[in-house]
């Protein structure tokens, strides 16, 4: 009898220390879990702000031409050159077919880097600019 | 249809300046309409060079056009009478004042955008309306935005380069990573070169293909070193100032082969 109240007593000890480990398996759990969420916050506001500075880096400067790939900066240098310009234009000076330049145009267009129009039934193509031209 | 000669290297002192002012000259002294401009808005020369006096009394500079305030034809300053050339010289010079660089140095990259559209523009300007046979920009060294720009915006650019290791292997560089992405033909000169390393013939076609087996392409010209030129401290226009000198006739032939291009 007493043996067996003894016994009792060792599985109720250990059932106790069980329920501590667990309890602090959980809450180290919980920790990891708000970790993560803030690395995931943090990740997701870095992601953002990239996402904002890719968006503002519309401007087709010379350095951002040259980190352009040469297919695209080919056919951005003629909209550089002029103030708007039709795929077909645009086609006639690189020497390329329209509707290669045309999708190029609107891989720009995607990007930030230019604009476009629709005139009756023609699209132009162009840089949008912050003032008129002096 | 005239060119538009950029002159560019990819460190400072190579003698970029000095080529670009006497190639004008030189031009200018055949009967050509020239247009030379300062892109060297860091670090401008023109105005010394062509000793134009008090910076402060001159109210238009090549800055302003490229910022967008004034059209080029207020820029650019005839100097023919002053130097009693045959054709026709105009400078468009660069302000040196500490204002007027920090406002180059402050500007976004908005503004190099319209800058760039500024000088592709301006190709059309001087040579079909100001009839202008050859524009020389005379071009910051290295890679920023305002050589960039000149570089682009011109027909051909001349790199000057000494034989200097470091020098060498900058232009190398500015060839694979500028020059070609944006097509644009270059052509290399060689400044201030030993003259013992170009005494023979046999020395200088060793020079030559060793040049040609760094940079793809024989050099356009390869300018002896010469203490006339360095003992002139660019008192004067030396081509005009010296024109039977070696200096002088290495460099015409240069114009002779930049004008067949």
């Amino acid at each position: 009898m007493v043996n067996r109240k003894a016994k009792e007593a060792n599985v109720a000890e250990a059932l106790e220390k069980l329920r501590g480990e667990i309890m602090q398996l959980r809450s180290k759990l919980e920790e990891i879990i708000e970790m993560d969420r803030s690395i995931l916050r943090s990740l997701r506001g870095q992601k953002e702000a990239r996402i904002e500075e890719a968006l503002d880096l519309g401007a087709l400067d010379v350095m951002t031409l040259l980190a352009l790939p040469d297919h695209l900066r080919k056919t951005a240098m003629v909209i550089c050159r002029r103030k708007a310009a039709t795929a077909s234009e645009v086609a006639g000076e690189t020497r390329r077919a329209r509707a290669v330049e045309s999708n190029y145009l609107n891989q720009l267009v995607n990007l930030g880097h230019i604009k476009k129009k629709r005139d009756g039934r023609k699209v132009y193509f162009y840089i949008e600019r912050e003032e008129s031209e002096g | 249809m005239g060119k538009v000669i950029s002159v560019h290297s990819s460190r400072g002192g190579t003698g970029k300046s000095l080529i670009a002012v006497n190639l004008a000259a030189i031009y200018a002294s055949e009967g050509k309409t020239v247009a030379l401009l300062d892109m060297d808005f860091r670090a401008p020369s023109l105005s010394t060079v062509f000793k134009m006096g008090d910076y402060r009394l001159i109210e238009y500079w090549v800055n302003d056009f490229v910022n967008g305030r004034y059209s080029i034809d207020k820029i650019m300053i005839d100097l023919t009478e002053k130097y009693d050339i045959k054709g026709k010289l105009m400078v468009g010079l660069a302000n040196p004042s500490i204002d007027a660089i920090r406002e180059i140095m402050a500007k976004d990259r908005t503004r190099e955008m319209e800058a760039l559209r500024r000088l592709l523009a301006l190709k059309s300007t001087l040579l079909k309306d100001m009839k202008v046979d050859y524009a020389i920009y005379d071009t910051s060294p290295g890679i920023q935005y305002s050589a960039l720009n000149a570089v682009v915006s011109s027909d051909v650019a001349v790199v000057v380069t000494t034989l200097d290791m470091v020098d060498m292997e900058g232009t190398q560089y500015m060839i694979q990573e500028l020059y070609e992405p944006f097509e644009k033909r270059a052509v290399i000169l060689v400044n201030k070169v030993p003259a013992e390393f170009i005494s023979s013939e046999k020395g200088e076609e060793k020079l030559v293909s060793q040049i040609k087996a760094t940079f793809t392409q024989p050099p356009v010209q390869m300018i002896p070193c010469y203490c006339d030129v360095l003992r002139s401290s660019r008192i004067s226009i030396f081509a005009l100032e010296k024109p039977e000198h070696p200096f002088t006739r290495v460099l015409c032939e240069v114009a002779e082969k930049l004008e067949r291009l």
